[in-house]
């Protein structure tokens, strides 16, 4: 899956700050574009364009959310097995490597697009997600 | 060769046989590199090799098959002729644990026949985020060249500049992150070294020799960049849910998984000197008290627990120090250390480092290195100084540089054990199985395992290995396992997972291989591995499938091998190096001979069953 925006872009930016591959590239005011060698099909760029200029290759623009509301990843100690794949995978790197009996952290969740992929190279479940506004409160 | 008379064989033999347990894939193109004039396409697979052959070595071998060139027997040109074909697993990207597999076939240059290796990285979750189930290579660049493929295309980037650069320098030119991944060689490749291999991920991909076939082809470094987080299950959320809670109750109840994820596969080093596979001494001995120093206790108690793995296996037998530096698996601790005498583990991790750095394979490195040991000890050949002392790395290390540069004392090294076997008219120290360098087994205490490696298939982890109970009726297990390892990786699945969800499943399996070992072969069967792919594919598939599925892909290679001239059945006779199976001199008190003959007999009964239940015309409906 990849994205592509289109021209109603207003170029404010919000989507190349997000992109945790900086895949996106464009100045302020300009129309911004996406590598798609790079893209890695996140979404994260469509979900935070204020003006619904981002569609995937399907055509389809998502919808708006706010930041608050993003799912961000949460460590359980208790069933992490430190193997560290998922500091190794994060396309942001902001996933800080697990050492025996401290699980992984994020280093900046402001900056976390979740992609999810973190939970999905962990065999042993110990990532779930929550809104992150949920995780600022814990 | 006649390869048009092989590919008439094989069309024949997927006509006749049955397709049975297929997975729907995602991905049916593979990405043809086609190096002669550096150009690209997209090829359709075959849905009849898809159903059949459905992904890994089983796909891997039928896809060399077809793209085989007419003259790959040919020396001059066969690097040209001889494809490489790197197939994803069936199961990637679908969240399945151990389903990150990814096969590499190709004719191996030096052993010359049909060559696997197996390994598990990034590569294949790559290849399917750009739309590929499997990545051809034909033909031979004219000059050195960095490949990089990417969504929009491939592109050949000339790499002259870098000759000579070794696996760390290449990566980092390259951009090797989470976004990009990375085939490299080292110099060994580049000079064409036959044990040379390829890097990813900082693991050696195989045996074989595909290092040298990337030097043969002029390819410095494959660099794939592709990743994609929207990747959607295909199978039922619920039957997920229930298979992997059935396969985490297993996982975390069985003692061979808690052992390696205490101290990595280097908790085999004190079971090889127990159950005496141990090469010692250039494999002059099968075991030694020292041994205890390499094993996983001791390890543990250096270097912490810190422990990794591949991506999504559950097992993590990849271990690392507090420094983050990788312990090497059992396998390169057997070869560049007790092998050449050396007890310490410190030393082992630097020799380790220095030969995937400079892509060398390190067993065969730990293999020839031995060779040098005792060729030396004798005073017959003289290729290094006198006083060379091999516990000592200020030595050792350069002497690693040079055999991959082929440059001092290096230089007639780097021909390979059988070379130097022949060229100096004794082979007695040299340990080769159809001139590629024996495994890291003494196979006095690893009957099995011989039979597999003699046959080329090198699986590394026959039952024997990693469970020290099943220790009967060799020829047997020698199958099973074959079926077993060649079924599942041609779904996908690492044959790690064999030992905890089968082999250790079985209830009272001790008295019942005392008394009644034949049920314990009926009942090795990979049921949870089935029900597991099931849910995570979407599609029905028993347990008798996979080990159908391994019979297909037994026969695919043993017809392309007696293409290339060699027949698994008949041609085994004098394979194994007579030392395991003449000379009765050990320090080990379990039997010290391989009893070859009765079970290549016996091999050869099973496998010829295999071959005429697959002759059976399938029944009309």
């Amino acid at each position: 899956m990849t994205y592509e925006i289109l021209t109603t872009c207003t170029g404010c930016g919000m989507c190349l700050s997000i992109c945790p591959v900086k895949a996106i590239s464009g100045g302020p005011g300009r129309l911004h574009v996406i590598d798609a060698d790079y893209c890695i099909g996140c979404g994260a760029c469509a979900r935070v364009c204020n003006s619904s200029s981002v569609a995937d290759q399907d055509g389809n623009i998502p919808t708006h959310e706010s930041k608050r509301f993003w799912m961000i990843p949460h460590f359980d100690a208790a069933k992490c097995s430190f193997c560290g794949k998922c500091y190794e995978m994060c396309p942001a790197g902001i996933i800080t490597r697990p050492v025996a009996g401290k699980a992984p952290e994020l280093t900046n969740s402001k900056l976390c697009a979740s992609c999810h992929w973190c939970e999905k190279v962990c065999v042993f479940d110990a990532v779930t997600f929550s809104p992150a506004s949920q995780g600022a409160a814990q | 060769m006649n390869i048009a008379l092989l590919k008439e064989k094989l069309e024949a033999l997927d006509n006749k046989l049955t397709a049975e347990g297929i997975i729907d894939r995602r991905s049916k193109t593979a990405l043809v590199l086609d190096l002669s004039d550096e150009t690209f396409y997209d090829w359709l697979v075959p849905d009849k090799y898809l159903d059949l052959y459905i992904s890994g070595p089983a796909l891997a071998a039928r896809l060399w098959a077809e793209f085989a060139g007419a003259d790959v027997e040919d020396k001059s040109s066969y690097e040209a002729n001889n494809p490489i074909i790197i197939t994803s697993s069936a199961l990637s990207n679908s969240g399945m644990p151990s389903s990150e597999l990814v096969s590499i076939a190709f004719r191996s240059p030096v052993s010359g026949i049909l060559c696997f290796n197996e390994c598990t990285n990034t590569v294949g979750m790559r290849l399917e985020a750009l739309g590929y189930c499997a990545l051809i290579i034909t033909g031979r660049l004219r000059r050195p060249a960095v490949i990089d493929i990417k969504k929009s295309g491939v592109t050949y980037n000339v790499s002259e500049l870098f000759i000579g650069y070794t696996v760390s320098q290449i990566e980092s030119l390259v951009g090797v992150g989470p976004m990009t991944t990375a085939m490299s060689i080292g110099p060994a490749g580049e000079q064409k070294v036959p044990f040379a291999t390829v890097v990813c991920e900082g693991s050696s991909t195989g045996r074989g020799g595909l290092g040298c076939l990337f030097g043969y082809k002029n390819i410095k470094s494959l660099c794939i960049t592709g990743f994609d987080t929207s990747f959607e299950r295909t199978g039922c959320d619920e039957d997920i849910k229930k298979a992997k809670e059935a396969f985490d109750k297993v996982i975390s109840s069985s003692e061979y998984c808690r052992m390696m994820q205490r101290s990595g596969s280097s908790c085999l080093v004190k079971r090889s000197g127990k159950y005496g596979w141990a090469p010692v001494n250039n494999f002059s001995r099968r075991t030694d008290p020292r041994l205890f120093h390499l094993g996983g206790d001791e390890i543990r108690r250096r270097y912490g627990e810190e422990h990794g793995g591949c991506i999504g296996c559950p097992i993590l037998c990849r271990h690392r120090t507090t420094d983050g530096i990788v312990i090497p698996g059992y396998e390169a601790i057997l070869m560049l250390g007790s092998n050449i005498g050396c007890f310490d583990m410190d030393k082992i991790i630097e020799r380790y480092a220095q030969c995937l750095n400079f892509g060398l394979d390190p067993v065969s490195t730990g293999n020839i290195l031995g060779w040098a040991i005792q060729a030396s000890s004798g005073g017959k050949i003289v290729i290094l100084e006198p006083d060379f002392n091999f516990q000592d790395n200020a030595k050792v290390l350069p002497l690693i540089e040079m055999i991959a540069r082929r440059t001092g004392p290096g230089e007639p090294l780097s021909f390979g054990t059988y070379a130097l076997g022949q060229a100096f008219k004794d082979s007695s120290y040299a340990y080769t199985i159809r001139g590629l360098e024996c495994g890291p087994y003494d196979y006095r205490g690893a009957f099995s395992q011989s039979i597999t490696d003699c046959m080329g298939l090198w699986f590394s982890n026959c039952f024997e290995i990693n469970s020290p109970v099943v220790r009967r009726d060799h020829a047997d297990w020698a199958v099973l396992n074959e079926s077993l390892v060649m079924g599942l990786e041609s779904y996908g699945v690492s044959a790690n997972l064999v030992v905890p969800t089968i082999v250790d499943t079985i209830k009272h399996l001790e008295k019942r291989l005392k008394y009644i070992p034949k049920s314990v072969i009926k009942r090795a069967k990979p049921k949870m591995l089935a029900s597991m792919i099931s849910a995570y594919s979407g599609s029905e598939i028993l347990s008798e499938h996979i080990i159908a599925l391994g019979d297909r892909c037994w026969r695919l290679i043993y017809e392309i091998n007696i293409a290339l001239g060699f027949n698994m059945l008949e041609d085994t006779a004098e394979v194994l190096p007579e030392h395991f199976y003449i000379d009765p001199e050990s320090n080990h008190n379990e039997k010290s001979i391989v009893p070859y003959r009765s079970m290549i007999e016996r091999y050869s009964f099973l496998r010829k069953n295999t071959i005429a239940l697959q002759s059976v015309e399938p029944k009309a409906n």
